[in-house]
């Protein structure tokens, strides 16, 4: 199982957006996180490799594992066979209970057995903890239940390729655990593309990653290699909130926040920093880093540094 | 209150920036403008209105009622804006964002609602912009407009534009602020609808007229009813009043609107509904939040199976339908909607059919037909929203991206919405079904035809409505943008109200159009399902090819924008997207073409204009032949070989004719079928000889030059043969007067002398778009030449008459005269008929398979020949019969054949109409009456028109009048008066009256309308309203001052004066003597005034007291204000000095009078006191509405004790 997307390009007419710009990546099985700020093409990309966009250039390949080629960009009545999706905002009608939904969604997905199919919506939801709400109305679910329902019904028909969009957003700490856990039992056969802005899903749950801005690929890889080459370029200190601007303005800042009432600011730098101590590189120095343009594939040619977020 | 005005200010800026605003400004501006310019006759032949009449297009009431009806149809507009005013804060969330500031609900609310009232009344008033910009264009013909008075334009605002603005628009405001959703605001939309069509069928009762004018929510109807009997001149002049039964409906209205709004918006919060839990909290009760249970899981392992076409249509499609036609019937829209819709029907239920309030049995082609007709409305509606829903509801809801990277074939999801939707529309059409039934056994009716209503509803109604939701379906996928698809489809909607002002008669030109059909209980589905299934065929072509560009160019997943959209399209079109196309267009082609050759080229279609066109063609090439003496036929030898089945009839025969005039006559100009016509002239000879020197088939006129000329007293007979079949599909039903059974044949289609008059147009209006002068109306009675001929035929007098018809072996033909034969050849039934004496030029053939009813008065044969299962009144009409041969005969003079027969014929046409002694009696009028001897309100109408057409056999077929002005006065007016006598005699006077309310009422409507000129009586120019209603009212009042006996006798001397006699015919001159010298010279001014001028009153009962006296019985006071005016031919009235005889009654609590006399009365204002005997309950001065009197309801007041 794999997927490479090659040269993918994507322009908005309407707003003048380059959405894609000439991505290039290779997926293999288990779960890829792809991290991005709003905005970065992530929902286009997703959006395009579940046949709901065109792209206006680039290749889009699903090799099966039994060797069947899958042009995603042409072939779209078989992406569809084969494709799980969760989008990044959906809503379910009101009235309709989970299980009638699903039901109805698994004959859309050509589960025509009655049987099969009853026993698969059990599973499912069973899998993702509704089978208490089953018979309850959609309208009344939480955001949590919603996600999971989202989910189940992404995973119906044995899909090889499960794209998950900002899956997490609004769910309070318990319920993103549980979704977590859920995603992780699923990757393990199939690739799972999850997009997010959040970069602990990422670091929580994914093999491998790509971090996409402005349209562009900016880095590709294991979150641990890439941890691993951050090893002694992040420093940090402490410092009062009038001087975070200055320092923003002589070092190469990483990340600014807020300790217990100070301000940790946290800068990259192939050598130590005077007024700071070096620091444990995690996945968010890694993010900021690949934004800000000082590590990363194309480090060098990218633009002026925003500002820290 | 205080953030009132800031808030308002930001609701005028935002609707004001909105595109839609101004998009709905631009329709309404240019739906007034192109009312008015068809008002005002910018396009020629298709005006609106009374635009063919003398009222000005820009009269006050016209643009009153104009912008009354725009403006309830802008209800839909006020919807969406008022409905959406708050909840769209709902919608997008940001209401919570207001609940956290400091304004308060009131400001709120206020601000929102007064802001959306402003804009709108701006984009209403729209609508008089409108109009009154198409009043200054230079093709708006200047003899239609009057002067451009600027009350005009504004009162209309201040009277319905406004009022209803606040009155819808508070209710929606407040419906969408506190339900915050849109379905329920769409829903009010609709049952205002119901209310209006509630109130509809009211007003078919009089009694009721009231009350619909009240509940009405539009003020439509109120207008009507305060402008009913608006002459020309009011019409031109008046502004409506806000008085009356108006100002009562706007108060009702605005108070309706205003509480609803506070009631509704009493409980309106910010924050989340009480009502229904929020999600959050609902959430927190479901229990087993635990992680999930981690069982090795992995999904479930399903093999993901292709949808295949064979799958799709087995299992996908039927699911996707279920789903849809669950998700339709689940909402309460729907429900509401069909509710309202069976709630009128069932309004409608007693008034099915009905005549003078009277009831009709609900036969089920007319209950399917009256029904259907208005449920129709209803299934629009829903089929217009719904197939909107189904198509966005997914999209809506925010599983669009879900569903559409699923793995289903977009076709088989979309062929299951509208087969659901289809299922949807068969549910309802049994909702129709089911409730047509229950009113049919609710009248006591049981002749049920259970497989009648099927067939119509399942192959009739249902694919026409398929036609429509595949419409609604196309439109929405192409246009793929909700609120612009609706437009699309109202758009659709308004192009089928408006097509002849488009030029869309044609059937071939708007989508899902037919030719129609009558159902009639005799003759079945006719003729009329071959020309249907032919057009559905057309359109069914159209209908694929729509589909196939749909398909194409249906958005799935995100790609909206058209540029994409048609790439996409590019790469869809395969080939078999092709080759169905090519299919599709080769249907459209080859059945267009084959419907065209038969509507266009078989047939002949012509536009209303062309029709006209032709009309005044005529006028202008042959007027000049008027003045050519002609021969008069003097006898007609008819054989008719007619072929029901095939629809054909071949009339061989010879016209006899005679030189009656004093010159000898060389040139010949023969009537025949123009080529329009689906005739063939196979013989046309003369027994003389002769040449055909010129053939026009368009206007149908062979002129003939008889090589001797005609001395005037010589003959010549003409033989013809004459061949009627029609010709293939018609773009109209077209000739309905051969039928299989029920053919109903005269002798207009044989061939005759002479420029035929009657083609002119009348309308000056229209006559001045053709480049004629306007038409200078009949000639006076004393005008030279008037006696010479009668008005029923010019080129001919009293002729002999003689026909023999063949038929199919199972039927009856029928022709006037008396059955000389009867024999069977070559598998046919032939009937021969002969007159014994001489009638007019004016007879006809009938065919059918009917059942004979005999019997006899004296010795006249009366024989009622009826459709089997139509027997309920054939007892009646037969009573009715002998009651009238019996009072004819004792009071006019004897009856002049020994038959009398009654012939039912199919319900194209809806009249009776009286033949020498045979009458075509149409299966729509009386038949099917429900009768109820037992309810005094009911009107015996079958007794009635049974009675008018005998009446006839005097007046017409003895007493012919002068071919001038009043002509119809001796023989239409005469036998109104007769069959009122036959049913005063039956009934009693006093039963008279509910009959009698109906002709005042027809006859003020009547000249509301006039076209040209109303004129007294005794010119009539064939003008209904006047010689049947304004006549029988006239006559009956002259009975009742002069005494029935008085002017019977008059009427028995003008008969034997002239009976059998002409030329020299009578006028209604003659007529006048007679009943001036039977009438007592102080009455001689009431004559004048019924026959000779357009006199009118308003008599008012002001107040009555009553005292009781000693002896037990009553002093009542009476105060009168009697007004009488005379009107000219347009209207105008000026006031008339009064010295009358009026009726003076007072009434017990029955309706019985207690004290009924003559009073005669010189003061407006009169006060009289009377002692009564027994209690009264209601006084006042002509309480039984004897004279024209323009508000009969204001005669007679309760009288106070």
């Amino acid at each position: 199982m794999e997927l490479k997307i090659e040269g993918l390009s994507k322009h908005y007419a309407h707003g003048g957006v380059q959405a894609l710009n000439d991505v290039t990546l290779t997926i293999p099985n288990g779960m890829f996180g792809l991290l991005g700020p709003n905005g970065a093409g992530k929902s286009t990309l997703m959006r395009t490799l579940v046949t709901l966009q065109e792209a206006d250039r680039g290749r889009v390949e699903l090799v099966l594992d039994d060797g069947e080629k899958v042009d995603v960009l042409r072939d779209k009545e078989r992406v569809r066979e084969l494709v799980g999706y969760l989008p990044q905002d959906f809503g379910l009608y009101p009235r309709a209970t989970a299980e009638g939904l699903l039901d109805h969604l698994a004959t859309l997905k050509g589960i025509r057995d009655r049987k099969v199919r009853k026993e698969t919506v059990g599973r499912l939801l069973e899998l993702t903890n509704l089978s208490a709400a089953a018979k309850r109305p959609l309208g009344g679910f939480s955001g949590g239940m919603r996600q999971r329902f989202g989910i189940a019904q992404a995973l119906l028909g044995d899909p090889k390729l499960v794209i998950v969009d900002e899956p997490t957003a609004g769910l309070d700490p318990e319920e993103r655990v549980r979704f977590h856990n859920l995603l992780t039992e699923i990757g393990e056969n199939v690739v799972v593309i999850l997009s997010t802005h959040i970069v602990s899903d990422v670091s929580d749950l994914c093999g491998r990653m790509a971090v996409l801005h402005q349209g562009r690929l900016k880095m590709e890889g294991t979150p641990f290699e890439a941890i691993a080459a951050m090893k002694g370029k992040v420093w940090r200190t402490l410092v009062d909130k009038q001087q975070v601007t200055q320092l923003q303005e002589t070092h190469r800042v990483l990340s600014s926040r807020l300790l217990a009432g100070r301000n940790q600011v946290r800068a990259w730098s192939e050598t130590p920093l005077e007024g700071f101590e070096p620091a444990e590189p995690d996945l968010e120095d890694v993010y900021f880093g690949v934004m800000r343009g000082y590590v990363g594939a194309e480090a060098s040619s990218s633009g002026a540094v925003a500002s820290a977020g | 209150m205080k953030n009132l005005l800031p808030i308002l200010r930001y609701e005028l800026r935002t609707l004001l920036r909105q595109k839609s605003t101004w998009v709905f400004t631009a329709v309404l501006f240019a739906m007034g403008l192109l009312l008015m310019c068809a008002a005002a006759g910018v396009f020629p032949g298709a005006g609106v209105g009374s635009s063919r009449g003398k009222v000005s297009a820009n009269a006050p009431l016209v643009i009153m009622s104009f912008s009354a009806s725009l403006s309830s149809l802008a209800m839909l507009i006020t919807a969406a804006v008022m409905g959406k005013a708050v909840q769209r804060d709902f919608e997008w969330g940001t209401a919570s964002l207001f609940g956290t500031t400091p304004i308060s609900r009131g400001a709120y609310l206020g601000g929102r609602f007064l802001g959306s009232l402003v804009v709108l009344s701006g984009l209403l008033a729209s609508i008089l912009l409108g109009m009154w910009v198409a009043t200054l264009l230079p093709m708006a013909q200047a003899d239609r407009l009057g002067p451009n008075l600027p009350a005009a334009y504004l009162w209309p605002l201040a009277m319905v534009i406004l009022p209803n603005l606040f009155m819808t628009g508070a209710i929606f405001f407040s419906l969408g602020a506190r339900l915050r959703r849109f379905g329920p605001v769409m829903t009010a939309a609709v049952l205002m609808l119901v209310g209006y069509l509630i109130s509809q069928q009211l007003t078919r009762n009089l009694d009721h007229r009231m009350l619909a004018a009240l509940i009405e929510p539009f003020g439509n109807e109120a207008l009507n009813h305060l402008t009913r009997y608006w002459s020309i001149e009011e019409t031109n002049t008046r502004l409506p009043t806000l008085s009356g039964v108006m100002l009562w409906n706007r108060l009702l209205w605005i108070g309706i609107g205003a509480v609803v709004a506070v009631v509704t918006l009493r409980g309106f919060r910010f924050g989340p509904l009480d009502a229904k839990p929020t999600p959050s909290r609902r959430a927190k009760k479901v229990p087993a939040a635990e992680a999930p249970r981690v069982e090795a899981g992995r999904a479930p392992v399903v093999p993901p199976l292709r949808w295949t076409p064979a799958s799709s249509l087995r299992q996908l499609v039927p699911a996707v339908a279920r789903q849809s036609f669950r998700s339709v019937v689940g909402t309460m829209g729907f429900r509401l909607t069909a509710m309202g819709g069976v709630l009128v029907l069932l309004a409608m239920a007693p008034n099915i059919g009905s005549m003078y309030g009277t009831e009709t049995f609900p036969v089920t082609g007319l209950v399917i037909e009256q029904m259907g007709g208005l449920f129709s409305l209803f299934m629009l509606i829903i089929i217009t929203v719904y197939a909107a829903e189904l198509i966005w509801q997914e999209r809506e809801s925010g599983m669009g991206d879900v569903v559409d990277a699923l793995p289903t074939p977009g076709w088989a999801v979309y062929l299951g919405k509208y087969l659901g939707l289809l299922a949807v529309v068969a549910l309802l059409l049994g909702v129709l079904f089911v409730t047509g039934v229950l009113v049919q056994l609710g009248h006591g009716y049981t002749d049920l035809e259970p497989g009648l209503w099927l067939f119509h509803l399942s192959v009739v109604t249902l694919p026409d409505l398929a036609l429509l939701c595949a419409l609604a379906f196309v439109v929405h996928l192409v246009v793929h943008q909700k609120q612009l698809g609706h437009v699309v489809m109202v758009l659709f909607y308004a192009a089928g109200l408006f097509r002849s002002q488009l030029g869309l008669d044609h059937n071939l030109l708007l989508f899902g159009a037919d030719p129609g059909l009558t159902y009639s209980d005799m003759n079945g589905y006719g003729h009329f399902l071959g020309p249907i299934a032919w057009f559905r065929a057309y359109w069914s072509g159209w209908a694929l090819l729509m589909v196939i560009a749909a398909a194409l160019l249906v958005v799935r997943g995100r790609e909206t924008s058209w540029k994409s959209r048609l790439v996409t399209a590019r790469t869809r079109f395969d080939g078999r997207m092709r080759s169905s196309m090519f299919a599709a267009g080769v249907l459209i082609v080859a059945l267009g073409a084959w419907i065209f050759f038969n509507t266009n080229v078989l047939n002949t279609y012509r536009t209303r204009f062309q029709a006209e066109a032709l009309q005044a063609g005529y006028e202008k090439t042959y007027k000049h032949l008027e003045a050519e003496p002609q021969p008069k036929v003097t006898a007609s030898e008819v054989h008719l070989e007619l072929y029901p089945e095939r629809r054909e009839a071949t009339f061989q025969g010879t016209l006899s004719f005679l030189n009656r005039s004093d010159a000898p006559i060389s040139t010949l100009y023969v009537n025949v079928p123009p080529a329009s016509e689906p005739a063939e002239v196979r013989t046309l000879s003369f027994d003389v000889p002769h040449r055909v020197t010129h053939r026009d088939p368009v206007y149908g006129l062979w002129t003939v030059t008889l090589d001797a000329p005609l001395a005037p007293g010589d003959t010549t007979d003409l033989t013809y043969e004459v061949h009627y079949a029609p010709r293939g599909i018609e773009n109209t039903t077209g000739w309905t007067r051969l039928a299989e059974n029920g053919t109903f044949l005269d002798s207009d289609l044989l061939p005759s002398l002479g420029y035929r008059k009657h083609l002119e147009l009348r309308s000056d209006r229209v006559r001045k778009e053709h480049g004629l002068e306007a038409h200078p109306g009949m000639r006076a009675p004393d005008a030279p030449g008037a006696r010479d001929t009668h008005y029923v035929r010019q080129h001919s007098d009293w002729i002999s008459f003689k026909a023999t018809i063949g038929t199919s072996p199972d039927q009856i033909a029928l022709a006037p005269g008396y059955l000389q034969g009867e024999w069977e050849a070559n598998g046919r039934r032939y009937f021969e008929y002969a007159m014994d004496a001489p009638i007019l030029d004016f007879y006809s053939f009938l065919s059918a398979r009917w059942e004979v009813r005999r019997d006899r008065w004296n010795d006249v044969a009366i024989e009622v020949y009826h459709h089997p299962p139509h027997a309920e009144n054939v007892e009646r009409m037969i009573a009715a019969t002998k009651r009238s041969l019996d009072y004819f005969s004792r009071n006019f003079g004897p009856y002049q054949h020994r038959q009398f027969r009654i012939l039912e014929f199919p319900r194209y046409m809806t009249f009776a109409q009286a033949f020498p002694n045979t009458i075509p009696y149409s299966e729509a009028l009386g038949f099917i009456a429900k009768v109820d001897p037992d309810d005094p309100e009911d009107v015996d109408y079958p007794t009635y028109i049974t009675a008018h057409e005998a009446a006839h056999q005097w007046w017409a077929h003895q007493v012919i009048g002068a071919d001038a002005q009043g002509a119809t006065m001796l023989s239409e007016t005469l036998a109104q008066y007769s069959a009122l006598m036959v049913m005063k005699e039956q009934y009693g006077d006093h039963r008279m009256r509910k009959f009698l309310e109906y002709e005042l009422d027809r006859y003020l409507r009547g000249r509301s309308q006039e076209m040209r000129e109303e004129r007294p009586i005794a010119r009539v120019e064939n003008q209904g309203y006047i010689h049947y209603q304004k006549g029988g009212l006239a006559m009956y009042a002259l009975q009742d001052y002069v005494g029935e006996e008085a002017v019977n006798s008059a009427l028995r001397r003008f008969r034997d004066t002239w009976a059998f006699k002409g030329p020299p015919y009578p006028t209604s001159d003659d007529l006048l003597k007679e009943l001036y010298a039977v009438t007592p010279e102080a009455l001689h001014d009431l004559v004048h005034d019924l026959f000779e001028d357009i006199v009118l009153y308003d008599n008012r009962a002001l107040s009555a007291n009553a005292k009781a006296l000693d002896d037990g019985r009553y002093e009542v006071t009476l105060d009168l204000r009697v007004t009488k005016t005379r009107a000219d031919g347009q209207g105008k009235e000026t006031p008339v000095e009064l010295n009358d005889l009026l009726e003076v009654g007072v009434l017990d609590a029955e309706g019985t009078p207690l004290y009924l006399e003559k009073h005669r009365l010189t003061q407006s204002a009169s006060q009289l006191t009377l002692t009564v005997k027994g209690k009264p309950a209601k006084a006042g001065v002509d309480p039984f509405i004897k004279l024209i009197d323009l508000d009969p309801d204001d005669n007679t007041v309760a009288v106070e004790l």
